[in-house]
């Protein structure tokens, strides 16, 4: 019998963690039967392969090996092998809650195109250390703003680590792309959302992660997210405005401006200078200096961000230092020069109505108005999906509050916008 | 001069007031459609109150709330979205203290709350007569629990401990809860990092002068607009600002996430107070959430003569002396003095002065020296609460670090 779902499960010298990863999957609500796990050993030198020939699960498992060539490709040599029509991919540190796979599939009834980012609680190694709350707390906020009805998802928030869509789909877009080693799953948003798949959150498709990244770690990972941010941004020009590194000339302080010009100009000066200042983290973080602690720890981060796009530049053969980020940004904006999608709202035929016009066309930005009055724009948003219906009423409530309040009182002399006290408004 | 409470709702504002002829104030609550959104303090001239003024004054006091209000009611929107999953029950506990009169008022304003299926609990702490227990036997539906050990951070422990359910609200004895109190508490539990949640607290009179006092030095109130902290937002340390335990619902869970409140801390004890703030401040500094919501509201009768006044706001001082003597001798919080330095620089000393010199609208002298007299004892207030504690829960003393 064809499993309906593969859970594919990348992996690299993490035999334990593997263990309760696959352990999990043995408790699921969903029918051991209707699905089978793909486990992809990248690399694995640490007998991962012998407990995978040991192991005798109640669910079909296929152990693949590949030597060592990064999650991205690992994910999609395990899509190429996997018989189901759903995929699912899960990291092999997530540990998996009885309902993930159930919720996953369920997610994707009568919804062809849908690609469900389920939920992710972060468990954390040292909870009390202040970097511990710190990564707690980025996680969570990513989530919480995921489980807002009407937010509009970019690609920003396709995680790779428990992640479900239809093969058909994915085999459509791609895949990863194998030359990426971070940042890969972003780079698959980029193209799905391009593809028009409609991207959701499922809160009770939830998995544990538990969460080995240090200090020390993460600042490594940033000089990565920096390198492939520009591999990113090459392919994708459209989309240069929306990463960090189209704004080197906007650093929130003096030091983050010297210390990104010392990422171009004296990389090693800047790597000496920053890992004593990665020592004085530890100071504050021991004296409880815990807003100090935290400007520095942006200002490190951003350090080794800058660190990673020179880094890549420097391997683009062209002329000196800073000027190739200027030339990189250029050629990007000159590249990008098709015009956006947008459409006209009139509020005043009723919301519903604006909201039905936002499905059908699908816009990238709105210009709206109520009647005769100009209310906003909607500015189209790279690297967001398309608006829909949803997105509507939290743009109004918030970034457009205060000029659709004035357009309603000006109507309001006809009769049609708050009853009373109107003129107060002006 | 006595001042009026009342609480108007803007879209059906009377056209004229009558209120007793000893009041020459009124403090207004205004509400749209039911929400709480400002309020405004108003002169009654003859018993009377209203016309077309009123409306305007209304409007200037409540300011932007009022418009939002309006916006987000004609865009059927909501600012806490409501989710698919099921709001989470609750347990309504009052902590209480031999005030079997205020008590009554209280179980009856929780029990004519709209039935979510939520249990009603009295913590019942070291009564001196059976006076309590009487009044809630005559009502069916409240649990009663008896806590014999003094101290009002003991009586909240035993309520997170005995509660049925996953959320505990938490409301004063001497407080009564609005209709829609505890589902505007409850609304706000659906982001699992917020463990706390706290409301408006209004003044259910204002009668004497130290009730008017007590509203303009220390009031409950922390505004009409609804705020998420955490600690990227917010010293813990300064945790005051989120609320005060008169209003305040907790995650049972928090027993085991953060730990439960410090027993050597408020009523019943020698430091009077603190033991909400504590909890915030940790709360924060473990990186959990706290909302402060002014739709959970509810009603809070202040202690009504002078002495009763000045010893609440002395027990203020030791409270936050008490909890800083804890982050500073416990937890090696260093910044602590910088902070006491910060609000006597800043806060004290400036309305102390203010008071000598007899500036306009100066604090009550005797007030701003209690409160310092409060500050000075909090550090030996706690250092003896704490021993007195441990050596009755039969603990080894432990020494600061």
């Amino acid at each position: 019998m064809t499993p309906i779902a593969s859970v594919i499960i990348p992996t690299h010298n993490r035999c334990y963690t593997l263990g309760r990863t696959l352990a999990a999957l043995e408790q699921q609500t969903y029918p051991t039967q209707q699905f089978e796990v793909v486990v992809v050993a990248d690399g694995c030198t640490d007998g991962t392969l012998d407990m995978l020939g040991r192991y005798q699960p109640p669910f079909a498992l296929q152990a693949l090996e590949l030597p060592g060539r990064g999650p991205a490709e690992a994910r999609n040599c395990g899509a190429a092998q996997a018989q189901g029509r759903l995929l699912i991919f899960l990291d092999d540190d997530v540990e998996a809650t009885p309902a993930l796979i159930e919720t996953h599939v369920q997610a994707h009834a009568g919804a062809p195109g849908r690609v469900v980012i389920g939920y992710l609680p972060p468990v954390v190694q040292e909870p009390a250390s202040i970097f511990g709350l710190q990564l707690r707390h980025w996680w969570e906020a990513m989530f919480q703003r995921m489980r807002q009805p009407g937010h509009r998802y970019g690609y920003w928030d396709l995680l790779g680590g428990n992640l479900s869509l239809a093969a058909e789909l994915f085999a459509r877009v791609g895949g990863f792309d194998p030359t990426l080693r971070c940042h890969e799953d972003y780079e698959l948003g980029i193209r799905l959302i391009a593809a028009g798949a409609s991207l959701t959150f499922a809160a009770d498709a939830a998995g544990y992660h538990h969460e080995t990244t240090g200090l020390d770690r993460s600042l490594r990972r940033k000089y990565h997210e920096g390198r492939a941010d520009v591999i990113i941004g090459g392919r994708h020009p459209a989309l240069c405005p929306s990463m960090p590194l189209a704004y080197y000339d906007e650093p929130w302080s003096p030091t983050s401006r010297r210390l990104r010009a010392l990422a171009f100009a004296w990389p090693i000066g800047g790597d000496i200078l920053v890992a004593g200042l990665r020592r004085v983290l530890d100071l504050l973080e021991w004296m409880r200096l815990h807003g100090r602690w935290r400007r520095l720890l942006n200002v490190l981060l951003d350090y080794w961000y800058w660190r990673g796009v020179a880094e890549e530049l420097g391997k683009q053969k062209t002329s000196a230092a800073t000027r190739r980020l200027a030339d990189f940004l250029h050629q990007s904006a000159l590249q990008h020069n098709e015009e956006p999608c947008e459409i006209e709202l009139d509020l005043r035929e009723g919301l519903e109505v604006a909201e039905q016009r936002l499905d059908a066309a699908r816009p990238a930005g709105a210009a709206v108005r109520y009647g005769q009055h100009v209310v906003g724009h909607i500015a189209p948003k790279p690297g967001a999906e398309q608006l829909r219906s949803t997105h509507l009423r939290p743009i109004l409530a918030t970034d457009l509050a205060w000029p659709l309040l004035k357009a309603l009182a000006l109507e309001a002399v006809s009769g049609d916008g708050p009853a009373w006290g109107i003129q107060r408004l002006q | 001069m006595p001042t009026a409470v009342l609480d108007l709702e803007f879209d059906h504002l009377p056209t004229a007031i009558t209120v007793p002829d000893h009041y020459d104030r009124a403090l207004i609550l205004v509400r749209v459609h039911g929400q709480p959104v400002g309020q405004a303090l108003l002169p009654v001239i003859g018993g009377q109150l209203g016309g077309s003024e009123l409306r305007d004054r209304l409007l200037e006091a409540a300011g932007w709330n009022l418009w939002q209000r309006w916006l987000h009611d004609y865009l059927a929107w909501e600012e806490v979205p409501a989710t698919d999953s099921p709001a989470p029950t609750a347990t309504i506990a009052i902590c209480t203290r031999d005030r079997p009169e205020d008590l009554e008022r209280c179980l009856e304003a929780v029990m004519h709350l709209p039935d979510d299926g939520q249990e009603i609990m009295v913590v019942d702490n070291c009564p001196s007569t059976d006076a309590t227990r009487h009044v809630v036997k005559d009502c069916a539906c409240a649990r009663y629990v008896r806590e014999d050990r003094p101290g009002l951070d003991i009586a909240r422990n035993r309520a997170l401990s005995e509660a049925q359910h996953e959320i505990v609200a938490f409301v004063d004895d001497d407080a009564v809860p609005d209709p829609n109190w505890l589902r505007a508490h409850l609304r706000n539990f659906d982001d699992p990092t917020v463990l706390c949640v706290t409301g408006l607290t209004m003044p259910l009179e204002l009668e004497t002068e130290a009730q008017e006092w007590f509203e303009r030095f220390s009031t409950f109130g922390r505004g009409f607009r609804r705020t998420v902290f955490d600690a990227n937002t917010i010293n813990p340390l300064a945790a005051g600002r989120v609320g005060a335990g008169a209003n305040m619902a907790l995650r049972r869970h928090v027993l085991e996430l953060v730990g439960p409140f410090d027993e050597a801390l408020d009523g019943g004890t020698a430091t009077r107070s603190g033991g909400d703030t504590e909890m915030f401040s940790r709360i924060l500094a473990q990186g959990y959430r706290i909302v402060y919501d002014p739709a959970a509201l509810n009603w809070h009768r202040h202690r009504r003569t002078w002495e009763e006044l000045r010893r609440t706001i002395y027990g203020y001082g030791v409270g936050v002396y008490a909890l800083w003597t804890r982050r500073l001798l416990f937890e090696r919080e260093l910044t602590i003095p910088k902070l006491a330095w910060g609000w006597f620089r800043h806060t004290q000393l400036p309305e102390l002065a203010r008071a000598l010199l007899k500036r306009p609208n100066y604090m009550p002298l005797d007030l701003l020296l209690a409160e310092l007299r409060g500050c000075a004892s909090g550090p030996w207030a706690y250092l003896a609460s704490r021993r007195r504690q441990r050596r009755r829960d039969g603990h080894p003393l432990e020494a600061p670090l």
